[in-house]
C-alpha cells in the first residue's frame, strides 16, 4: 500500500518535472543567450561555459535600435486595454451572470467566434476604420481595436466567476443595505479575485504579445515592442542574442505581474471552497 | 528614434530653416559622428549642391518613409540630418518588418492615406500599383529640369535590370535604392581541397555537393531557400524554372506546369533532399547564411549580400575561405539570376508639394554621392553592398570596401547583374502576391514531399487560372 | 412589541405563465414567532421572498406596521434575513460578517465591535469572530448567519430553513435556542420549513401552504387537531394522518364493507374521506380487517403499518403491539377521533 503510494508519487513527480522542464528549457537558453556574443550564440556544439557579456543588454537598453520606447509604447497600449477592458467587462459580466436571457449561448459562441476568427480578414477594415477617424498609429486606435476581441472575451470569462457566485449572497448584502454598487464591490467583487486575476493577466498578456494589429495599426509613434524586435530579425541577418536580450526585457513585466497576481489567484481558488448551496 | 528629433521640438518656420540649413548641418555632425566623421569639415553638402535644381523648393514639407529594418537603410537613415539639411524637407523613417511592409503599403496606398510618401517597395508589385493608379510615373519627374539634373543624377548609369524591375511597359515608377543579386557561394578551401571548381552548370553543382557532402561530419553539400514565401523559395525556384527552359507566359497565358517547371522543380526536391540539412525546408536565407557561418554548409546559392553575413568575425568562422561565382547553367545553357531590388515609388495621393518634396528625397538617396556615403565612405561596419550603379560597382573604392568579402565577389555579382537575367525572371502581373503565395505553397508541398512536383504544380495551375480570372 | 406587524393582502405572484402564489392573505402580529409551513413548491419560500423584497408581487400589498413596502427595496424594510445556506461573506471574518450591515449604515467602528460582540454572546460565538467563514462548522456558520441578523435589532426576522443543513442532533438543539433567542428579543419572526416538527414546536402560529394558496393558519395545536383541508390532514402529524374513502350515512361510516360509528350525524348520505391520527388507531376485535405489514419499533414509540384491501394505515403507539407481521388484525378508532372531509372539496366537515 505504502509503496504503491511512493511509486505513484514518484512517476507523478518526474511527469511534473518533464513538464517543467521543457516549459523552463527555451526559457532558460533564451536567457543564456542573451548573454552571449552572436558567434558563441551559433556555436555547435553549444557552449555551456561561455564569456558573459552585457554587451546585448547594453544594446536593446541604450543602443541605436534600444527598444525602452517600444517597451513604453506596449505597457501603455497594454495598461489602457487592461484597464478599459476590466472597467467595462465587470459590470458587464455581472449583469450577464446574473440576468437570464434567451441569447444566452448564442452569445457565449459569439465570443469564441470572435476568438477563432483570423486577425487577417479584420486588419483590412480595421485599418479603414482608423484611418477615417484619423487614428492611425495612435494609442487611442490600437487601444479600441484591442478591445474589440479582449472585451468579448473578458465578458466571457468574467460571467462563469460571476455565476459561481450564490445569489443568496448577493441578496444577503441587498438585506444588509449595501445597495447594488455596494454589493458589488464589497461583497460579489472580492469573491472573484481569482477571476479578476486571470482574466487581467490574459488580457494584458494578450495586448503585450500582440503583433499582427501592432504592425499594421501603428507606426513610428506607436511602435511596440513586439514590432521593434524585428530590430534584431531582418532580411540580412537574425541577431539571435540581442533578439534572446529583447525577450527577456520583454518577459520581466509580464513575470512581475504573473509573480504578483499569482497570491490572488490562488486566494481567489481557496475563498471559493465555502460557497453555499444557493438557488439556481 | 533620437534622430528625427534632432531638429527639435520647435518647428522653426520656413525661411529659418533654409538659414540655419548649416547650422543644423553642423549640429548633426555633432550629434552623428557615426554619419559625418568621414567627411572634412568643409561644406558636406557641396557634391548634392552641383546639381542644377533649386533643392529647397520643397522646404517646409514633411514626409514619412517605410523602409524594413536592415543596415542598408540604416545608413541612410544616419544620412537624414544631410538631406534635411540640404532640401528643407522633414522626413521620418518607419522601419516596418519585412513581412508587413508590403501589406501595409497596399494598405496606405489602396486607402489614399498618403501615410508613406514613399516605401521601400517590392518590385513585384510594380504591376499592382500601376493597375490601380496608386503610384505617379516617374517619367515626368525624370524629364522635369525643375526637379531633376539629368545629368548629375544619371539615371542611366542606375543597373538595367533593377531600373527595368520597377518599370510597367517601359515607364519607370520606381527608383531602385539598393538591390541584390543570387551567386554561388562556396567553401574555396573544401573546394581545392577536392580539386573542385566553381559550378559551370547545375550538373556540375550536384556533383560537387555530392563530393563535399558528410552529414556524418556535419557537412552538407549544398543549401537553397526551402521555406515558403513569394520572397523565400519563390526568390530560387524562379531562377531554376528559367535556366530550364521555362517561360512563365505560353500564348500570353500564365503556365506554371509547363515539362520544364516539373523537370526544374524535381531537381530542387531531389538536390535537395540529397544534399542539404535536412531542416533546409524550413530555411530562409539567414539560416543558410548562419549554417555556412559555422561551417556545416559547402555551398549555397544566394544573395550576393548575404557576404556581410559570412564575413562577419563575429559570427563566421569561415572568413578567408570563401569565393562566388556565377549562377551555374541550366539544361537550356542559361544562367538566370534575381533581379531584386528596393526602389522607391511616388505614392499617387500625395500633394503635388509633397510629392516634389519626395522625388527629392528619391533622388537624394539613389544619387552616386548617397549611394557610396552609404557604402564605402559610411564610417560604421555595415557597408552597403547592393549600391545601384554600375559605375560604382567598377570603382576602386568599392573594390576595396568589398575585399574582405572574399574571391571573385564583385565580378561575380556585376556579371551576373548585367547579363544572367531580365525582367521576366518572375511573372510580372498585378496578382503577383496572390500568385507567390500559391506557388511558394506548391513548391514546399513537394520539397517536404507531401506532393509529387508534377501534381503539386499542376494544382497550382488551376489555383492561378482562377487567380487570374478573378 | 407593537413594532413587526405583517399583513400580505392579495399577493399573486406569476412566473411567465405559471402562477405561484394564487392570492395569499395573511396577518402577522408583533412579537410572534410565524411559521411557514408546507411541502416544497408550495410557495412558503416565495411569500418569504416577497416580505424580504427579493422578489417583486405581480399583484397585491405587503405592509409591515401599516405601511405599503410593497414597492420599497429589501434594505429600505428593516428586515433581516436568515439564509438555507447561511450565505456568509467568506473573505470577511466572523467579526466583519456580523458588522457588515451596521457599516453599510455608517455605524461607528467602536459601536460595532460592541454591537458585534454582543449578537455573537447571544449565539455563543463569541470566541469565533477572527475566524472566516471557511474555518467553521456548519452549526458555527449558522450561528453567524443569526447573529447578522440579529446585530442592527430589526423589526422582522426572516428565517429560511435556516436548519436544514444540520444535522439531525443539533437541529433539535438549535431549535430550542432559536426558539428561546427569539423570545428574548421579542422581534417578529416569521420562519419557513418543510419540517412540521419544526414548525409545531418553534410556531406560536402556521400558516399551511399547499400549491401557491394558504390551506390553513392557526396555531400548531388547531392545526393539528383540527386541519381544515383533508391535504393539511395528509401532511402533518409523523406519520401522517390515515385517509380513506368512506361514505358517510346519518352517524355510521361505511369503509369497504366495514362499518364504524361516527359522533357527527350527516343529513344526506355523502361519499367522504375520513381521516385517524395513527395514535387514534386501535386494534381488537372489531372493526376493519386489515394484515400486519411491518412494525418499526423505535423504543419509545412503534409504528406499525397494516394494509386493509388496498389501503395503508399506519398506528403508533408507546410501545409494540403484541402482533406479529403477517398477522391478521381488526381496526377501529373512537368515534370522535374520526375527522370527516367531503370527498369533492376536501374541506373540513
Amino acid at each position: 500500500m505504502d509503496r504503491h503510494k511512493y511509486w505513484r508519487r514518484l512517476v507523478l513527480a518526474v511527469v511534473a518535472g518533464v513538464g517543467v522542464a521543457v516549459w523552463v528549457f527555451p526559457v532558460l537558453w533564451a536567457l543564456a543567450t542573451s548573454f552571449k556574443t552572436e558567434r558563441d550564440v551559433l556555436a555547435y556544439p553549444p557552449v555551456w561555459l561561455f564569456e558573459p557579456t552585457l554587451a546585448n543588454y547594453r544594446e536593446v537598453l541604450v543602443g541605436s535600435s534600444s527598444i525602452v520606447p517600444n517597451l513604453w509604447s506596449s505597457l501603455v497600449v497594454a495598461t489602457l486595454t487592461t484597464v478599459l477592458t476590466m472597467l467595462i467587462a465587470l459590470p458587464a459580466a455581472y449583469a450577464l451572470g446574473r440576468l437570464r436571457y434567451p441569447a444566452k449561448r448564442a452569445s457565449g459562441f459569439y465570443v469564441l467566434g470572435t476568438q477563432m476568427l483570423p486577425p487577417m480578414g479584420l486588419i483590412i477594415p480595421y485599418y479603414l476604420v482608423l484611418q477615417k477617424m484619423g487614428a492611425l498609429d495612435t494609442y487611442a486606435g490600437l487601444t479600441v481595436i484591442y478591445l474589440t476581441f479582449a472585451l468579448p472575451f473578458a465578458i466571457w470569462l468574467m460571467v462563469s466567476y460571476f455565476e459561481d457566485v450564490p445569489f443568496e449572497m448577493e441578496e444577503a448584502a441587498l438585506l444588509d443595505r449595501a445597495g447594488r454598487l455596494r454589493t458589488l464591490w464589497y461583497v460579489i467583487l472580492p469573491q472573484v479575485r481569482g477571476g479578476i486575476a486571470v482574466t487581467t493577466i490574459f488580457v494584458f498578456l494578450n495586448a503585450w504579445n500582440e503583433f499582427m494589429f501592432a504592425v499594421v495599426l501603428g507606426g513610428n509613434r506607436v511602435r511596440t515592442v513586439t514590432v521593434a524586435m524585428f530590430n534584431f530579425i531582418s532580411v540580412e541577418q537574425t541577431q539571435w542574442a540581442k533578439v534572446a536580450a529583447g525577450a527577456m526585457l520583454a518577459m520581466l513585466p509580464v513575470i512581475l505581474i504573473g509573480f504578483f497576481a499569482q497570491r490572488h489567484i490562488v486566494k481567489g481558488l481557496t475563498v471559493g471552497a465555502v460557497k453555499g448551496g444557493g438557488r439556481r | 528614434m533620437s534622430k528625427q528629433d534632432r531638429i527639435g521640438p520647435v518647428r522653426p518656420s520656413r525661411r529659418r530653416v533654409m538659414q540655419q540649413g548649416a547650422a543644423l548641418s553642423a549640429a548633426g555632425m555633432l550629434g552623428a559622428p557615426f554619419a559625418s566623421s568621414a567627411f572634412a569639415q568643409g561644406d558636406e553638402l557641396a557634391p548634392y549642391r552641383s546639381a542644377k535644381i533649386d533643392w529647397k523648393q520643397a522646404a517646409g514639407q514633411e514626409i514619412t518613409v517605410a523602409v524594413i529594418p536592415a543596415s542598408y537603410f540604416e545608413n541612410l537613415i544616419s544620412l537624414q540630418p544631410q538631406f534635411e539639411a540640404l532640401t528643407g524637407v522633414k522626413v521620418r523613417f518607419e522601419k516596418v518588418p519585412p513581412g508587413q511592409i508590403r501589406q501595409k503599403a497596399v494598405l496606405d496606398l489602396s486607402s489614399k492615406t498618403a501615410t508613406y510618401a514613399t516605401h521601400a517597395a517590392d518590385p513585384m508589385y510594380f504591376p499592382l500599383y500601376v493597375a490601380n493608379k496608386w503610384v505617379d510615373p516617374l517619367d515626368r519627374y525624370l524629364g522635369d529640369a525643375k526637379l531633376t539634373d539629368r545629368a548629375w543624377f544619371n539615371y542611366d548609369d542606375i543597373i538595367k535590370a533593377w531600373r527595368e524591375a520597377d518599370s510597367v511597359d517601359g515607364k519607370p515608377y520606381g527608383i531602385p535604392y539598393d538591390g541584390e543579386v543570387t551567386v554561388q557561394v562556396y567553401r574555396k578551401d573544401l573546394y581545392d581541397a577536392k580539386g573542385l571548381k566553381a559550378a559551370d552548370t547545375l550538373e556540375q553543382l550536384v556533383a560537387n555537393a555530392k563530393a563535399l557532402n558528410d552529414p556524418g561530419n556535419r557537412m552538407y553539400g549544398l543549401a537553397l531557400r526551402g521555406f515558403a514565401g513569394a520572397g523565400q523559395n519563390m526568390y530560387i525556384y524562379p531562377s531554376i524554372f528559367r535556366s530550364f527552359g521555362g517561360q512563365w507566359f505560353k500564348d500570353k497565358v500564365l503556365t506554371v506546369n509547363s515539362p520544364e517547371a516539373v523537370a526544374a522543380l524535381t531537381w530542387y526536391v531531389d538536390t535537395l533532399s540529397a544534399y542539404a540539412p535536412p531542416a533546409v525546408r524550413n530555411w530562409n536565407w539567414p539560416d543558410i547564411a548562419d549554417a555556412f557561418s559555422q561551417g556545416t554548409v559547402a555551398a549555397y546559392i544566394d544573395a550576393h549580400s548575404s557576404a556581410a553575413v559570412i564575413t562577419n568575425p563575429e559570427k563566421s568562422k569561415v572568413v578567408g575561405k570563401i569565393a562566388y561565382a556565377r549562377w551555374p547553367k541550366g539544361p537550356s545553357g542559361k544562367r538566370v539570376t534575381s533581379i531584386w531590388n528596393w526602389g522607391f515609388p511616388i505614392n499617387a495621393a500625395l500633394s503635388d508639394k509633397a510629392k516634389a518634396a519626395t522625388w527629392l528625397f528619391i533622388t537624394w538617396a539613389a544619387s552616386a554621392e548617397t549611394q557610396a556615403r552609404t557604402s564605402w565612405k559610411f564610417a560604421g561596419p555595415a557597408k552597403r553592398s547592393g549600391i545601384n550603379r554600375v559605375s560604382l560597382w567598377k570603382s576602386p573604392e568599392f573594390a576595396a570596401a568589398m575585399k574582405g568579402a572574399g574571391d571573385n565577389f564583385i565580378p561575380a555579382a556585376l556579371e551576373s547583374l548585367e547579363h544572367d537575367t531580365d525582367v521576366d525572371w518572375r511573372p510580372r502581373v498585378p496578382q503577383w502576391p496572390a500568385i507567390g503565395d500559391t506557388m511558394a505553397t506548391a513548391v514546399q508541398a513537394a520539397l517536404v514531399g507531401q506532393k509529387k512536383p508534377k501534381e503539386a504544380l499542376d494544382e497550382a495551375q488551376a489555383r492561378i487560372a482562377q487567380i487570374m480570372k478573378g | 412589541m407593537s413594532k413587526g406587524s405583517v399583513r400580505l393582502e392579495g399577493i399573486v405572484k406569476r412566473h411567465g405563465a405559471t402562477t405561484v402564489l394564487h392570492g395569499v392573505d395573511l396577518a402577522i402580529e408583533p412579537g410572534e414567532f410565524f411559521v411557514l409551513l408546507g411541502p416544497s413548491g408550495s410557495g412558503k419560500t416565495t411569500t418569504l421572498r416577497i416580505l424580504a423584497g427579493l422578489e417583486a408581487v405581480s399583484e397585491g400589498r405587503v405592509l409591515m406596521d401599516g405601511v405599503d413596502v410593497t414597492l420599497e427595496e429589501p434594505g429600505e424594510r428593516d428586515v433581516a434575513m436568515v439564509f438555507q445556506s447561511y450565505a456568509l461573506y467568506p473573505h470577511m471574518t466572523v467579526a466583519q460578517n456580523i458588522g457588515f450591515p451596521l457599516k453599510m449604515i455608517g455605524t461607528a467602528a467602536a459601536e460595532i465591535r460592541q454591537a458585534v460582540a454582543d449578537a455573537a454572546a447571544k449565539v455563543d460565538i463569541g470566541h469565533l469572530l477572527a475566524r472566516t467563514p471557511g474555518q467553521l462548522s456548519g452549526g458555527q456558520q449558522q450561528r453567524v448567519a443569526l447573529a447578522r441578523a440579529i446585530v442592527r435589532q430589526p423589526r422582522l426576522f426572516l428565517l429560511d430553513e435556516p436548519l436544514s443543513n444540520l444535522d439531525a442532533k443539533l437541529r433539535v438543539e438549535t431549535r430550542l435556542e432559536l426558539h428561546a433567542l427569539q423570545r428574548s428579543l421579542g422581534a417578529t419572526a416569521v420562519y419557513v420549513t418543510h419540517d412540521q416538527e419544526e414548525a409545531m414546536t418553534l410556531a406560536d402560529r402556521i400558516a399551511v401552504f399547499m400549491d401557491g394558496r394558504i390551506a390553513q393558519v392557526g396555531t400548531p395545536r388547531e392545526v393539528f387537531a383540527q386541519p381544515r383541508t383533508v391535504d393539511v390532514a395528509g401532511f402533518i402529524g409523523t406519520p401522517p394522518m390515515n385517509l380513506l374513502p368512506a361514505r358517510w350515512e346519518a352517524a355510521t361510516l361505511t369503509i369497504g364493507t366495514d362499518r364504524l360509528a361516527v359522533a357527527a350525524r350527516t343529513e344526506a348520505p355523502r361519499d367522504v374521506t375520513v381521516g385517524v391520527r395513527p395514535g387514534d388507531v386501535r386494534i381488537g376485535a372489531t372493526g376493519l380487517a386489515a394484515r400486519v405489514e411491518r412494525i418499526e419499533d423505535l423504543g419509545d414509540t412503534a409504528i406499525t403499518s397494516f394494509t386493509a384491501g388496498n389501503r395503508l394505515i399506519k398506528q403508533k403507539a408507546d410501545r409494540a403491539p403484541d402482533v406479529r407481521e403477517g398477522e391478521s388484525v381488526r381496526l377501529s378508532f373512537a368515534a370522535e377521533a374520526a375527522h370527516l372531509f367531503d370527498r369533492a372539496t376536501g374541506a373540513r366537515l
